[in-house]
């Protein structure tokens, strides 16, 4: 359905533009990538909203953003498909982060997820797809440095967040960051595959 | 004047649209966990190298 609208509203510009076919499909394209982030995340933040997450699903959403941008991941075959378990999986998190857990325990698993991220960086980072594969050496050292980066980030605003008490903060950032770096590790692509497969 | 409007209107949607275009066929991932179709024109690009590698 949005690939649909995506094309009629991109043909009526190429036509008031004169443009010709390829730069036609070039606009669908961006169109299609423009909307379907754009729906998901007002699904997302309306969802948290009405669940009263709004604050810790943001910082997560923000946090599962930035490592989803630079390491790439698993994909899912069909935007509906995409769009549920995408706004569950965020929402969903966003309000397991509202639990108030112990500094301690939350220090202990912010070591854990740092941990995790690195070795998903140096292992598998960027995670590429059939559609898009990355298989250009250089390319791919240059996406874990900026992978690697992100993640230094993390670290310095999780330590920040932890020294000023902000508990359910930092729990958001630790899922944001898992559940992000997990969609890259083989066993996130064969638990897509598996939903994919079951939900057909 | 109306016209002009248009124009510019649709110019400047039609640049955004080819900017994420772009940003959709680089070695970076939008958050969401949908991939659609790369058009064959984007493929040919010189700055896709890494998907002929």
């Amino acid at each position: 359905m949005i690939s649909d609208f995506s094309n009629h509203i991109a043909l009526f510009l190429g036509k008031n533009l004169d443009a010709e076919q390829d730069k036609i499909e070039v606009y669908a394209y961006g169109l299609e990538i423009l909307l379907g982030a754009a729906i998901k995340l007002v699904s997302i933040l309306a969802l948290a909203w009405v669940l009263d997450a709004l604050n810790t699903t943001f910082i997560l959403l923000c946090t599962y953003a930035a490592l989803r941008w630079f390491g790439g991941g698993a994909h899912m075959s069909t935007y509906l498909k995409c769009l549920i378990l995408g706004t569950t999986l965020i929402v969903g998190l966003g309000k397991i982060s509202q639990s108030n857990l112990e500094m301690q325990l939350l220090t202990n698993l912010s070591m854990f997820t740092l941990a995790f991220a690195v070795c998903i960086c140096l292992k598998w980072v960027p995670g590429d797809t059939k559609k898009k594969p990355i298989n250009d050496r250089k390319i791919r050292n240059k996406q874990k440095g900026k992978m690697a980066v992100i993640i230094a980030i993390w670290g310095l605003a999780v330590s920040y967040l932890v020294q000023n008490d902000a508990n359910t903060c930092v729990l958001a950032m630790n899922l944001g960051c898992i559940s992000s770096v997990f969609f890259i590790t083989p066993w996130g692509y064969q638990l897509l595959t598996v939903i994919d497969k079951l939900t057909r | 004047m109306k016209t002009k409007m248009q124009m510019f209107a649709m110019n400047t949607l039609a640049a955004v649209l080819v900017y994420v275009a772009g940003t959709g066929i680089s070695p970076n991932c939008w958050f969401t966990t949908y991939e659609p179709n790369i058009p064959e024109s984007l493929k040919g690009r010189d700055d896709v190298k890494w998907s002929r590698c």
